[in-house]
């Protein structure tokens, strides 16, 4: 509860609006019901003139129309805040995955955090529409309403206060200890549905090939059973919640009735002001009726929020910045690394020790699941070694700023991220003030130029989803002039980047790349020999360890200038 | 979209039912309500009441509360319950027309805007459900009811509510038929926002290395404001229909105390019937009101609904309603007549006129240029759409003739980066034949060569693989599928681009794994690495969708064939990998 005050601080005034208009509305229905009996109950006597009837009849309009507006101004500003409080969460959720180490955010299945994102963040508008906001008008309709009973007779106000603070809030507190434990289980069910169809959405070739569909309908039907038993567990507390709601809220008006009746007969009050009593109570009702909804969504509020604030908690590990990286080609040193993913998995380096020097052009070879991704991973500084050291120009890498580090690299993943966006904006991600041509001249060395002409709206053509429209050469490719986009680069680290290029263009495209790229240290991982001829040296990675396999520059290499 | 939903669910019909019977029994018991009130009212003004009476009446009136609660009750667990069933079926129904749509349908959408469409967009259908729909019911026969009961005691006040009658659907289809239009592009801009954001999170290590990831903080924050910004544009039109709404209420009630209260000065009305119309007005009004706090809900079920049907009427094209099975085992020979595939009537040809024969037991590898057809070809011989023109006949029986899940279970597939569930090895590998027993688990390792891999991992074939496989490099990966292969010996195998992220020894056991492979099944090969063209009796060299050649190795004459081979020979493997791409 506190968290969502917090969140609330910037837009305290507008919030503080948004509650005086709410329980003006409230008022302002009080005021129209009362007054209106007054002014029957005042008729009902006869007066000499109409005109006495005057201030009555003015009140009984008064509060007719402004209540329609209050009620406007109540909705209005309440929805605008929350709306605002739900984008600065959803920001905030980005914001605090974005520093995470990538071990540390994978643990978060992908789905998982969609419907954090999406479906908890939408539940969590209740927490202000349905639940604080509520409350607090709650509390002020109560006072109104037993303010004016205090009016008519004390006994009346002292009763309406009590009944409806009962009826409001300690019935709806008990249901919700009742309700909580179930909402619970139902968002995290609904978290596990989400997962399973990312699943079953991605997969969907092998899943259908397999013949695993009838498997899957099989457990989405099993999963179904349990969350309709789950359901109707929670829907029949629902209706008892909104029985004894309906019910003990007309039973305040039955009470309040007896009640006035009472002191009628004794005389203590006149018939007026037994009407008035009614009415009164009967339009309190308006109150405290979201109450119950309010606390029954309480429980899920809850849970939703504590999910995102599972993200946006998460500790950022702290570094000691001693260095800046500058623009001169970096020797890399990797000083007996050791370095697995979890304490329980296997040793992806053990004691390994590797030397890039500055300028060179190192093409490292070994087998999948060899290590060559997590390599990638330690050297651009997303994961830290578990034992030993990496060393840059001297420095350690761990105190390096990372910022500026990574703005010295340039890297094509194994399986580069294309962004769902259009083919432009997928460049200029490494180069946001790029011109036109420059963006033409690297899709040209990459020969990719002539297909993007061909796009009917060229650069601005979109690429789908993960770059689905493009294929497997033409992602690495775009990935590979997103390399040669980027500037001030002074470490290229270049996973398989040929995979899937034609032969003369993957020839062309691998001149140009090494021609764009000396001066600068190239680590080159490849999965064969092929290219062994083209550079400086060649490096086995097998068994956790690096392994020397050739260090002279073959005479070849002179033709990659050529 | 709402007729939809009550023509093809039987829930849905009786959920109307069900709210019906309730709403006119809630009508009936506020009437009760406020005439047993102004009774006891009136009693007490007019002085003629003992204690006696007194207690009688208010016995009266404590039944009538009860019973209220009740049906309060009833009609929130029903209405609950038939929308949680509703939800259901609709679930059940999304998810096998998955399955029945088939990749080809699927594949270039956002899987991010169908989770959000099957979790968001399902509980946005209860609200609408369970207290949308209840709302109508009420709407439509409370005020009905007391309207009615309004006439028979004061036709002066029935009057004043007939004047408002006409107005409020009016104001609410003038501003309703805005907001729907707004409150569509907000469920649009949702299902966008969250693809955003998945795409970024999928993205950040790649955002993160062109220093780019917190400049998106901008982007999430502008797409997230512009969100709010069309959240508010449809609320602010449901507002102002609420504001209409509650302003006529508020005047007609004042109107009608106004005109009561004269009528009493000049003795034309008892005190007892202008207490009880006084008590009755607002509960006239009240469904209104309340309905149009929830238009919104409506708004939002109805969108949700719509986005639901859109997924619900993809085409079929995985299905299929052929229902023969092939007898005698297999593999058949698979004849190519004329094929040719278009995505959609719009659509250019990805095949045209493709012929050919694929001999039982042989390995045929297809070959081509990038964006050849390769791999459309493959998705017809898997079932996943029928050819637009020409035909495939199986053993000389039409594919389209063909039981579509039966011929599922005569193929084994692998394709480039093979899907894994969420789970362990074992259970990736148990997913291709449940009934296998332990021995032919730990052959199918061997066979495969899984085990070598598996010996980096302390918990062996329990290890988990996480989501989509993650914790497994491509080529542990590729042999989980090859072992799945090896464990279920089908009549076809199909492997669309296998060697793609592997490395030299992978492709080796990838190779060696074709070689035994074919002795029993028909092989069909989608490659562009030559290593795994050694494996192949025959090469089918696809070129812009049609056939540009297809024979034996030695016997291929096409320049582009005769190229790769050139190359091959001076040891240029990797250029010829890329030239076949």
């Amino acid at each position: 509860m506190r968290s969502w005050v917090e969140r609330l601080a910037p837009y305290t005034w507008w919030a503080v609006l948004a509650l005086s208009f709410g329980v003006l509305t409230v008022a302002a229905n009080l005021g129209l019901s009362s007054t209106a009996a007054y002014l029957i109950a005042k008729a009902a006597q006869h007066p000499s003139t109409i005109l006495l009837l005057w201030v009555p009849i003015v009140g009984v309009r008064a509060f007719g129309t402004s209540r329609g507006v209050f009620r406007y101004g109540d909705r209005y500003f309440s929805h605008d805040v929350t709306f605002r409080l739900l984008k600065d969460l959803r920001v905030r959720l980005y914001q605090a995955l974005e520093p995470l180490s990538l071990v540390r955010w994978r643990q978060y299945l992908s789905g998982d955090l969609l419907t954090r994102f999406s479906a908890d963040v939408e539940t969590l508008q209740n927490a202000y529409l349905g639940l604080l906001s509520p409350t607090l008008i709650a509390v002020g309709g109560i006072l109104i309403a037993a303010g004016i009973g205090w009016v008519v007779a004390p006994a009346i106000g002292l009763s309406l206060l009590i009944l409806l603070t009962l009826v409001g809030f300690w019935v709806p507190w008990i249901m919700y200890r009742v309700t909580d434990q179930n909402a619970r289980e139902l968002v995290t069910r609904r978290a596990v549905l989400a997962s399973r169809w990312v699943d079953w959405i991605y997969g969907l070739a092998d899943l259908l090939m397999l013949n695993q569909d009838g498997a899957a309908l099989q457990w989405h039907d099993h999963y179904q059973k349990e969350w309709q038993a789950l359901v109707r567990r929670i829907n029949r507390l629902k209706g008892w919640v909104a029985g004894l709601n309906e019910g003990l809220n007309h039973l305040i008006a039955w009470a309040i009735l007896a009640l006035a009746a009472d002191l009628a007969l004794h005389h203590r009050i006149s018939g007026v002001e037994v009407s008035v009593a009614v009415f009164l109570a009967l339009a309190s009702f308006e109150a405290i009726r979201p109450l119950p909804g309010a606390f029954q969504m309480s429980g899920q509020v809850l849970s939703a929020n504590q999910r995102i604030e599972e993200i946006t908690r998460q500790p950022v590990p702290a570094r000691r910045i001693t260095w800046q990286p500058d623009n001169r080609p970096p020797a890399v040193d990797l000083l007996h690394v050791s370095y697995r993913y979890r304490e329980q998995d296997p040793w992806i380096f053990n004691e390994a020790d590797l030397s890039l020097a500055p300028a060179g052009v190192t093409v490292l070879i070994g087998e999948s699941g060899a290590g060559k991704s997590s390599l990638v991973q330690l050297l651009t500084g997303q994961v830290s070694p578990s034992a030993g050291q990496i060393v840059v120009n001297g420095h350690p890498l761990e105190n390096a700023d990372p910022d500026a580090w990574l703005k010295r690299l340039a890297v094509v993943n194994q399986h580069p991220h294309i962004f769902d966006t259009t083919l432009r904006q997928n460049l200029l991600l490494a180069r946001p003030d790029a011109s036109e041509a420059d963006l033409w001249q690297a899709l040209a060395q990459v020969e990719l130029a002539e297909w993007a002409r061909q796009l009917p709206e060229g650069l601005d053509s979109p690429v789908g989803d993960h770059g689905q429209s493009l294929s497997g050469g033409q992602r690495k490719r775009l990935a590979l002039a997103r390399v040669l986009l980027k500037r001030d680069t002074t470490l290229w680290i270049l996973d398989e980047p040929t995979e899937g290029l034609d032969l003369p263009l993957a020839q062309q495209v691998m001149r140009l790349v090494l021609t764009a790229g000396e001066g600068k240290t190239v680590l080159w991982i490849s999965h064969d020999m092929s290219y062994a001829e083209l550079v400086d040296r060649v490096v086995e990675l097998a068994e956790g360890r690096f392994r020397e396999i050739r260090t002279a520059r073959p005479p070849q290499s002179v033709s990659v200038h050529g | 979209m709402f007729q939809r939903l009550i023509r093809e669910l039987r829930t849905m019909r009786r959920l109307m039912v069900w709210v019906a019977v309730l709403g006119g029994v809630t009508g009936g018991l506020i009437i009760a309500e406020a005439s047993a009130i102004a009774h006891i009212v009136a009693g007490i003004y007019l002085g003629h009441w003992g204690y006696r009476t007194l207690i009688r009446g208010l016995g009266l009136l404590l039944l009538i509360v009860l019973a209220r609660g009740l049906v309060a009750g009833f009609l929130e667990t029903g209405s609950l319950n038939l929308s949680a069933r509703i939800q259901s079926e609709l679930r059940q129904r999304l998810l096998s027309r998955l399955f029945e749509a088939g990749p080809l349908a699927w594949n270039r959408e956002h899987g991010g805007e169908l989770v959000n469409t099957v979790i968001t967009g399902i509980d946005n259908l209860e609200t609408f459900l369970a207290r949308y729909v209840p709302q109508i019911a009420i709407t439509a026969l409370v005020p009905l009811v007391i309207g009615i009961r309004v006439l028979l005691s004061d036709w002066i006040s029935a009057a004043i509510l007939l004047i408002t009658v006409p107005l409020i659907p009016f104001f609410m289809a003038l501003i309703g038929r805005r907001a729907q239009v707004e409150t569509d592009k907000r469920w649009a801009h949702l299902g966008r926002l969250g693809a955003h954001f998945l795409d970024l999170v999928q993205g950040l290590e790649t955002l993160k290395l062109f220093g780019q990831s917190r400049r998106q903080t901008d982007a999430l924050s502008q797409s997230a404001e512009q969100f709010r910004k069309s959240t508010m544009a449809s609320l602010r039109l449901a507002f102002m229909s609420g504001m209409v709404l509650e302003l006529l209420a508020s005047l007609s009630m004042a109107m009608i105390a106004v005109a009561v209260g004269i009528r009493l000065v000049g003795g034309h009305i008892s005190f007892e019937r202008a207490i009880f119309l006084l008590i009755l007005i607002p509960d006239f009004y009240a469904p209104w009101r309340a309905l149009g706090a929830k238009f919104h809900d409506g708004l939002n079920g109805l969108a949700a609904a719509r986005s639901l049907y859109e997924w619900l009427d993809r085409p079929p094209l995985a299905q299929g309603v052929g229902t023969v099975k092939i007898g005698q085992g297999g593999p058949w020979p698979i004849q190519l007549q004329h094929v040719g595939f278009r995505y959609s009537d719009r659509s250019p040809l990805v095949l045209r006129d493709v012929t050919a024969m694929i001999e039982p037991g042989e390995a045929l590898a297809v070959i081509g240029p990038s964006g050849s057809g390769k791999s459309t070809l493959l998705s017809l011989l898997l079932g996943f759409a029928d050819p637009t023109e020409g035909e495939i006949l199986v053993n000389r029986v039409p594919f389209r003739d063909l039981d579509r899940a039966w011929w599922r279970t005569q193929v084994a597939y692998i394709n480039q980066s093979p899907y894994l569930f969420d789970g362990t090895i074992e259970d990736n590998l148990r997913l291709a034949r449940p009934d296998a027993d332990d021995r032919a688990v730990a052959d199918a390792i061997r066979a495969a060569h899984l085990d070598e891999a598996l010996a980096r991992f302390p918990e062996g074939v329990l290890t988990k693989v996480g989501e989509n496989g993650m914790r497994l490099s491509g080529g542990e990966r590729q042999r989980v599928a090859l072992a799945r292969a090896f464990l279920q010996a089908k009549p076809f195998i199909v492997l669309d681009e296998p060697a793609a992220h592997l490395d030299a020894r992978t492709e080796a056991v990838l190779t060696e794994a074709i070689h035994r492979l074919k002795t029993a099944s028909t092989v069909i090969l989608v490659t562009h690495r030559w290593k795994t063209l050694e494996a192949a009796d025959r090469i089918l060299l696809l070129i812009e969708g049609q056939v540009a050649e297809i024979g034996r190795p030695a016997a291929l004459s096409h320049p582009f064939f005769r190229q790769a081979q050139r190359l091959a020979a001076q040891g240029e493997e990797a250029m010829v990998d890329a030239l076949l791409g």
